[in-house]
């Protein structure tokens, strides 16, 4: 499957050991992995999407914390120039390439997917694995079964 | 984002992440993974390119439908470009730029101090 796909964690701990950390970052890694079954058909879910990318205003840019967006105002752009991405090779000018709020939009239109959920919701990535185990992902997971989501589609850069 | 979709399944929501990193999310482990592999910042297709983001979004919704298990990842069939420099170019260490990568911590390391003093006060 991965044939010859970037190895990023290798990468990541050479990089960083050249600007002088000597600890190298532990990735999350788990031997059991939960998995729900779709209960229903898709044109019957309520979807959302959950992106690493933030709403691009000072405000949210500054504070960098969980945030929730509201689907019915598509976003022209999401703010991604603290994430760590291609910058090189690629870019984000084109919302659609990394967040797909209209493609969903279109497929409810189409009568392919139910219906999206009232919000999305923007994850920081800067924290430490517990502040998304105890904090930001119990705030999604709350939020989405008020919502009565079905599905998420979680897209990170 | 991967620790995000665990808790949701655990929770009886279904998750697909869309994504480029497949070793970082397999390491996690995950129920369901689109991987295309693509440099990083376009999980849902290259810029401007509709077609190619049809296809990945509609890949991402038949694997919620059809995947039976967990540790499920689809590989997309595109491809970035003949040319796969930029492979090799990501968070690139050689001689060129040892002194720089080693300038740029130290920046931050005292960016980050200086942040610390100040939330501290």
């Amino acid at each position: 499957m991965r044939d010859n796909s970037v190895e990023y964690m290798q990468r990541s701990r050479l990089y960083y050991k050249a600007q002088g950390y000597a600890r190298s970052y532990r990735w999350a890694h788990h031997k059991e992995v939960p998995f729900s079954p779709l209960e229903k058909p898709l044109q019957e879910c309520v979807a959302t999407i959950i992106t690493t990318a933030m709403p691009n205003d000072s405000f949210t840019r500054e504070l960098r914390s969980l945030q929730m967006g509201e689907m019915k105002q598509i976003p022209n752009s999401l703010y991604t120039d603290e994430l760590a991405w291609d910058m090189d090779a690629t870019h984000t000018d084109d919302l659609d390439s990394y967040f797909p709020i209209r493609r969903l939009t279109e497929k409810v239109k189409d009568g392919q997917l139910g219906q999206l959920a009232e919000h999305y919701y923007c994850v920081p990535t800067s924290y430490s694995q517990r502040q998304t185990r105890e904090f930001d992902a119990p705030e999604i997971l709350k939020s989405c079964i008020e919502e009565d989501v079905d599905v998420a589609l979680l897209v990170g850069l | 984002m991967s620790l995000v979709a665990r808790l949701l399944e655990e929770n009886g929501i279904s998750t697909v992440i869309l994504g480029s990193a497949i070793d970082i999310v397999e390491y996690c482990g995950v129920p369901r993974f689109i991987f295309t592999d693509f440099p990083l910042g376009n999980p849902c297709g290259k810029p401007y390119d509709k077609l190619t983001q049809y296809a990945i979004i509609d890949q991402a919704l038949d694997l919620l439908v059809n995947a039976t298990k967990a540790r499920t990842t689809i590989k997309t069939p595109f491809t970035w470009s003949d040319n796969l420099d930029w492979k090799d170019n990501y968070m690139r260490v050689d001689d060129s730029n040892r002194q720089e990568l080693l300038g740029m911590g130290e920046r931050r390391r005292k960016a980050q101090a200086r942040m610390k003093e100040k939330l501290n006060r």
